[in-house]
């Protein structure tokens, strides 16, 4: 891979790092759930602050998510959005099948398989 | 299945949701301005800088609405109202090409209709094939 790359976003694992955003911060506006990533990421995630919304829009209309108007710590009015129940429950499925992926992506590429 | 109700949803509530996005762009906006301002940067700056980390304030609400409706839909719409709007305006122009549509369908539906009655309608009776024509001369 070219150095100084940055690592594009995976197809589908968008939705899953929100989930977990979500859940990990509690109840977050679209602006501090991408502070988060790119915080979590260091320099390896670089997204465009908007393309969240294609996402955001995606879980809350599957029922993931649930977005309410309210204020921030600066008293900025801000949409917080917060995992629904079954939120919780695909957030966990979808946790399980990553790491079943990732797990066998790890045993293909170190030569065990 | 339950997103694609929701989607068609809005294709009937495109203002509400309309506006509902545009506040919650606005909003991400301010508090990217009040970030920037926090570290210090010049205020021209700061608010290049903000529309920069949303990667386009247009560019995000683009992907906002492709994903919250059916964008194909709602731009077929606006199309053919702004199509209908036009030809409002221009009433000679639409008067002759109604007039130009109606003549063409009239016209080839007549010569179709004379056409199957000639030539492709059995003839009415029991046996169509069996049907000679004779002829004596003097």
């Amino acid at each position: 891979m070219a150095s100084g790359q940055r690592a594009g976003i995976l197809q589908g694992t968008l939705d899953l790092m929100l989930l977990r955003t979500l859940q990990t911060l509690g109840p977050q506006h679209a602006y501090a759930i991408a502070a988060r990533l790119e915080q979590v990421s260091g320099d390896l995630l670089h997204l465009n602050q908007g393309t969240l919304y294609p996402a955001l829009v995606r879980l809350e209309q599957q029922g993931r998510i649930k977005g309410t108007w309210g204020r921030t710590e600066t008293n900025r009015e801000a949409r917080f959005y917060a995992v629904t129940k079954s939120g919780e429950k695909a957030l966990a499925e979808e946790t399980q099948r990553w790491r079943q992926i990732a797990g066998l992506m790890e045993k293909i590429l170190s030569g065990e398989a | 299945m339950r997103r694609w109700i929701s989607r068609a949803a809005n294709l009937f509530r495109r203002h509400a949701a309309e506006r509902e996005m545009r506040r919650e762009i606005a909003s991400h906006l301010a508090l990217l301005q009040e970030e920037f301002e926090r570290r210090g940067l010049a205020p021209e700056e700061v608010a290049r800088m903000a529309r920069r980390a949303l990667g386009g304030v247009e560019r995000a609400k683009e992907l906002h609405r492709e994903a919250r409706s059916f964008a194909w839909v709602e731009q077929l719409v606006r199309d053919l109202l702004y199509g209908a709007r036009n030809l409002r305006r221009a009433p000679g122009f639409t008067i002759l090409a109604v007039l130009a549509v109606a003549l063409g369908i009239g016209a080839t539906t007549t010569i179709f209709g004379l056409y199957n009655a000639v030539v492709w309608k059995p003839l009415p009776v029991a046996d169509p094939s069996r049907v000679f024509r004779l002829q004596r001369w003097f």
